[in-house]
């Protein structure tokens, strides 16, 4: 519908026009700098940390080809290449890692750096974006888009692709639970049967059922950001890691179907106005007037081109708790979650290329009062 | 009148090709009705054109309005009740409302004739006996609104209805002498005579339309009571007391309704109690037509008159017409009705809508942009800039330009106004130099010494050495009327630089920036918006000498003194404009498709230029400039920190040549002590770097290889006027 007719519409029903809008960061979300003052468990001199799994033998990181196991001080304890790109880590009920790799398909990798394929099917060679296992022992995988590589995010949510799909793969075989959304980005089990995702270019978490897989519960809505993996939390809520923040000036572009055709096919990716997990080079990438810097400051809450974000939420999808790291700081793009048996959570930042130690302190304050 | 000895500038040259668009992208509608809008005569447009619809409507379907009958008939009307209209029209801008004038009409129209007949007064006493009936009976008026403070709908409501019970006592006291028919020149010349073929009551009319109009737009009491009309509160703190004003602007309206009661009697020898029964609608109608508004503080006598006469056209079609008179009635109240809510809505809307319409993005199609980061590029990134030794580092804030006295003092601005003066050795006294009072921008010292600053809000001032300010370049000589807007004034002028012959040629980024919060505004609109201008200090006067230039920023004379450069933000550009020689006035290029956006130039010591750019072009920005609607829907639809901007947060300092060579290239690659560099400024050896945004002032040593022998901040051609006795050391 042209902007003219809708605003027509809009005078005489105000109520019948949708106004797209990001939401405030506010209330649980209420930015810190959390992220930033948490203690750094690993940085990566080369390479980029992306997803993060906890098994008998320690904590596996996923980063580039290569699963790294690092020793509970953050040394590398080995590393092993397995043939393509690892885009995401789960540790079996069995105690197993199993890492997806583009071009291959589901990898178990046994403690003792033996590999097998578990699944070869081939929804599962291109674009996993998160895996979870559940109780009866299989897995759920997100699958981001069927026509994108997974480092291909920005490239689909400007064509508007919603080709996703979650698959349940059991001994091996794959099932298709749903498919043509836009853009799955995480997973995580929820009570006995059912499961949460977040949907990245919807902006949104929902919650589904392993019975009817397709019917949707949404958990949290037009969040502020682009939801990605989440894991389980103790008290049956969930943590959710967010790798982008929104930006308006995206939106506006998004809308815009011939600027943003233009820019992908003339522009270097690297140069989009499009959020990222860290700006390489600053030269030449977009800015915006926030983003200036004023008497040698930079504001904190400038337009966040990359932003660092993991938030707490429970059953009912009120965040409890978040940690930040904003225009001003370092730590940004979160893409991976982890907690070890100590109840330790690990939040990966792979745009500052590093593994931070959360504290949990403030949760309980939070939740107390 | 003071002549310039030298000839005349031979007019403005036309920067407008170099933005490479078609001829219909000067014209730009949307704008030039946001300009029409935003004139301050705009304010009675829509009634006024609502009112000269219906009016020549009625003239068609209404049979013999041309004819002199018809005529008559509609100026009669239009005399005598445009009495009424203009005395409301006086109330009302002053912020009351007068419902007794149709009252106060028709106790003047029966006094006159009970005088002139019950008495055989002398028309000669009778004319200022009745006019001073009304002006007690408006004082009347004005006492209740004023004295007792009761609301003048309430109280003229009340006293209308008062006059109209005398109205009736009296005509029932005299009834029976009315009757007698006496005939007397004067009279009759009041009623029915002419002067200049017109009527005379139409004829007083116009005089009294003339001056009121006068009266009310020109005259200090005018002003006082479009003050009072419009804010009573602001006009009591500056100085004028309300009440007098509200009290002569009821005893006006009450002399002005006697004389067109007067002109009644004398005319229709009507002795009905209900003579003037229904003037008081009419008149009120005739004032919303005409737009006066109901809210006071806006109307002219002219509007009123206006009104009036669309009203008598009203009146004579629905008579000419055969519509019974109960419609007449009708008509108005929805005339009255639909001209107060069009007026209430344009009054209300009329700026908000002009500043929408007035911003309109410009196509623009930039070169294709090089990958500046490549490792072979001639704009190779580097840390030169990033080893500055800062100065007044936590005092300046945002001092755009720098520059250097023969002492070797320091001189930069400051957002808050100022400009700092910096001296000792490692410039670490700091004193302030001047307040301003706007922001500086750009600085240049004259051939006496003098420090000449470009100010926002200002425009060029000239500091003497002992920091008194004196503004010398506020306004053009003459504006512009190729458009609507008024351009007269020297809003935002940039930077500046003395020319061998004394005159100062500074650039305005805009001509329609209020303020420097709004330079990202004209950033995104990239329009031919801007200007370059000579002061000449003989003939003390502005003139344009470049328009349609698009941010025009940097400007610096040549070093042989014939031609000045002038930098563009908006097309990254640097052209030369002639000043001297048989091609004066010529612009040609310098320098085209940088990768970034220029601000300042100046002359470096080895007789090349310095120029450094505020941000770097960004391919999305690039992008952007292709897509105006698209830039159009971010200003209206984001907040002012989302907008998308070129690359402010880096910058360099470029040396070129006069052919326009890169020579050098010099960068902070910390990205943190000089993100955006605004200026530079070369003496002794060393590079001062200024910043808009920054909170200091940078100092590198330059390499010894590259000093000369210039001195760059001498006008060029003027080598040991103000210098004298100094000796310029080159770094060793």
């Amino acid at each position: 519908m042209s902007r003219t007719s809708k605003s027509v519409r809009e005078w005489f029903r105000p109520g019948s026009v949708e106004r797209p809008s990001i939401p405030p960061m506010e209330a649980g979300l209420r930015p810190n700098s959390r992220l930033d003052d948490s203690e750094v468990f690993v940085e990566f001199d080369g390479g980029e940390p992306d997803d993060i799994a906890v098994d008998g033998d320690g904590v596996a990181v996923s980063s580039g080809q290569t699963v790294q196991r690092l020793t509970a001080t953050g040394a590398v304890k080995s590393q092993l290449d397995l043939g393509g790109a690892v885009t995401a880590l789960v540790t079996s009920r069995a105690g197993d890692l199993l890492a997806a790799v583009e071009g291959r398909g589901l990898v178990r990798v046994r403690t003792d750096g033996s590999t097998d394929l578990l699944s070869g099917d081939p929804c599962l060679q291109r674009c996993v974006t998160a895996m979870a296992a559940v109780a009866d022992g299989t897995f759920l995988v997100t699958v981001g888009s069927s026509s994108h590589s997974a480092a291909d995010w920005a490239r689909a949510m400007v064509e508007r692709s919603s080709s996703g799909s979650i698959v349940r793969v059991t001994d091996g075989t794959a099932e298709l639970l749903d498919s043509g959304l836009p853009w799955p980005a995480g997973i995580a089990p929820a009570g006995a049967d059912g499961f949460v995702v977040s949907l990245s270019f919807a902006h949104r978490v929902e919650r589904r059922s392993l019975q009817n897989p397709r019917a949707a519960v949404s958990l949290c809505e037009n969040m502020a950001g682009y939801p990605g993996r989440l894991i389980a939390d103790e008290e049956g809520g969930w943590w959710v890691a967010v790798p982008y923040a929104r930006n308006r000036a995206t939106e506006i572009v998004l809308s815009e179907p011939a600027v943003a055709t233009e820019m992908v096919e003339e522009i270097r990716p690297d140069l989009w106005l499009v959020p990222c997990l860290r700006t390489e080079s600053v030269y030449q990438s977009p800015c915006q007037v926030g983003q200036i810097r004023v008497l040698g400051e930079i504001k904190p809450w400038a337009p966040a081109r990359s932003y660092g974000l993991v938030f707490r939420c429970d059953e009912q999808g009120r965040v409890l708790e978040s940690a930040h790291s904003r225009a001003d700081g370092n730590c940004h793009g979160a893409t991976g979650l982890g907690t070890d048996r100590s109840g330790r959570l690990y939040a990966v930042c792979r745009g500052a290329r590093k593994v931070l130690v959360l504290e949990e302190g403030l949760a309980a304050v939070s939740t107390r009062a | 009148m003071r002549r310039s000895l030298r000839p005349r500038y031979p007019g403005a040259a036309d920067a407008f090709s170099l933005t490479d668009q078609r001829w219909t992208a000067r014209f730009v509608p949307s704008r030039a009705l946001g300009d029409l809008f935003g004139r301050p005569w705009m304010e009675g447009a829509v009634p006024i054109i609502l009112a000269v619809i219906l009016g020549l409507s009625l003239a068609l379907i209404a049979p013999g309005v041309t004819t002199s009958y018809g005529l008559q008939l509609i100026l009669i009307q239009f005399a005598q009740i445009g009495f009424l209209a203009l005395g409301l029209t006086v109330v009302m801008v002053g912020g009351g409302i007068d419902l007794s004038v149709g009252s106060i009409a028709g106790a003047s129209a029966l006094t006159s004739l009970v005088l002139f007949r019950s008495y055989n007064w002398s028309p000669i006493a009778i004319v200022p006996a009745v006019l001073v009936l009304g002006a007690v009976l408006g004082a009347v008026n004005g006492l209740l609104t004023t004295r007792a403070g009761i609301r003048p709908l309430i109280a003229t409501l009340v006293t209308g209805v008062v006059y109209q019970a005398l109205i009736e006592d009296e005509q029932a006291h005299y009834v029976s002498r009315l009757v007698s028919l006496r005939s007397d020149t004067i009279w009759n010349f009041l009623g029915n005579g002419k002067v200049a073929g017109l009527q005379v009551s139409v004829f007083v009319f116009l005089i009294v339309l003339i001056v009121a109009q006068i009266g009310l737009t020109r005259s200090r009491w005018g002003w006082r009571v479009l003050a009072v009309g419009s804010n009573r509160r602001s006009a009591r703190r500056n100085g004028i007391s309300p009440n007098p004003v509200i009290f002569s602007t009821y005893v006006l309206s009450g002399i002005l309704c006697a004389a067109g009661g007067l002109f009644y009697g004398a005319n229709q020898q009507d002795t009905s109690d209900q003579l003037t029964a229904g003037w008081t609608i009419i008149a009120l109608t005739a004032v919303v037509v005409g737009g006066v508004s109901l809210r006071g503080g806006r109307g002219t006598a002219i509007r009123a008159a206006l009104g009036m006469l669309v009203i008598s056209l009203l009146s004579y079609a629905i008579i000419v017409l055969n519509i019974a008179s109960d419609w007449q009635m009708f008509a108005l109240g929805a005339a009255l009705l639909i001209f107060a809510s069009a007026d209430h809505k344009w009054g209300k809307y009329r700026n908000v809508l002009a500043g929408k319409l007035a911003f309109s993005p410009a196509l623009v199609r930039t070169a294709p942009l090089e990958d500046i980061t490549s490792p072979d590029s001639r704009w190779r990134i580097n840390a030169i800039l990033s080893d500055a030794e800062p100065i007044g580092l936590g005092q300046v804030e945002g001092g755009e330009d720098c520059i250097l006295d023969s002492q070797g003092r320091l001189y930069c601005g400051d957002r808050r106004g100022w400009i700092w003066r910096f001296s000792g050795p490692k410039f670490e006294d700091a004193e302030m130099f001047c307040r301003t009072g706007g922001l500086p921008l750009g600085l240049a010292f004259d051939r006496d010494g003098n420090l000449l600053a470009a100010v926002v809000g200002m425009g060029v001032v000239m500091i003497s050495p002992d920091g008194s300010m004196r503004p010398i370049a506020t306004h053009v000589h003459r504006r512009s009327f190729r458009h609507l807007y008024d351009d007269s004034a020297i809003m935002f002028p940039d930077d500046l630089d003395v020319a061998p012959d004394g005159s100062v040629y500074f650039s305005e980024v805009s001509t329609r920036l209020m303020n420097a919060g709004e330079m990202q505004t004209e950033m995104l609109e990239c329009r031919p918006n801007g200007r370059v201008l000579r002061y000449d200090p003989q003939a003390d006067r502005c003139e344009v000498v470049v328009r349609n230039c698009v941010l025009p920023n940097g400007i610096a004379t040549a070093h042989d003194g014939r031609s000045i450069l002038i930098a563009s933000t908006g097309l990254c550009r640097v052209d030369r404009l002639w000043i001297s020689g048989p091609e004066q006035g010529r612009l040609e290029p310098v320098l085209t498709d940088l990768p970034g956006h220029i601000d300042n130039i100046n002359r470096a010591s080895d007789g090349n230029y310095w120029l450094t750019f505020v941000g770097m072009r960004t391919p999305m920005f690039d992008l952007l400039l292709k897509y105006p609607r698209v830039r159009h829907r971010m200003l209206r639809e984001l907040p002012l920190d989302d907008w998308v901007t070129p690359q402010f947060n880096v910058s360099c300092v470029v040396k070129f040549s006069e052919a326009g060579e890169i020579l050098s290239v010099m960068w902070d690659s910390s990205l943190e002590k000089h993100p955006m560099v605004t200026s530079m400024r070369e003496q002794q050896g060393y590079l001062y770097l200024g910043g808009l945004q920054n909170n200091r002032i940078g100092r590198v040593l330059l390499p010894a290889a590259d000093v000369g022998t210039i001195d760059p901040i001498a006008v060029p051609g003027s080598h040991g006027s103000f210098l004298a006795g100094v000796r310029y050391v080159a770094h060793i």
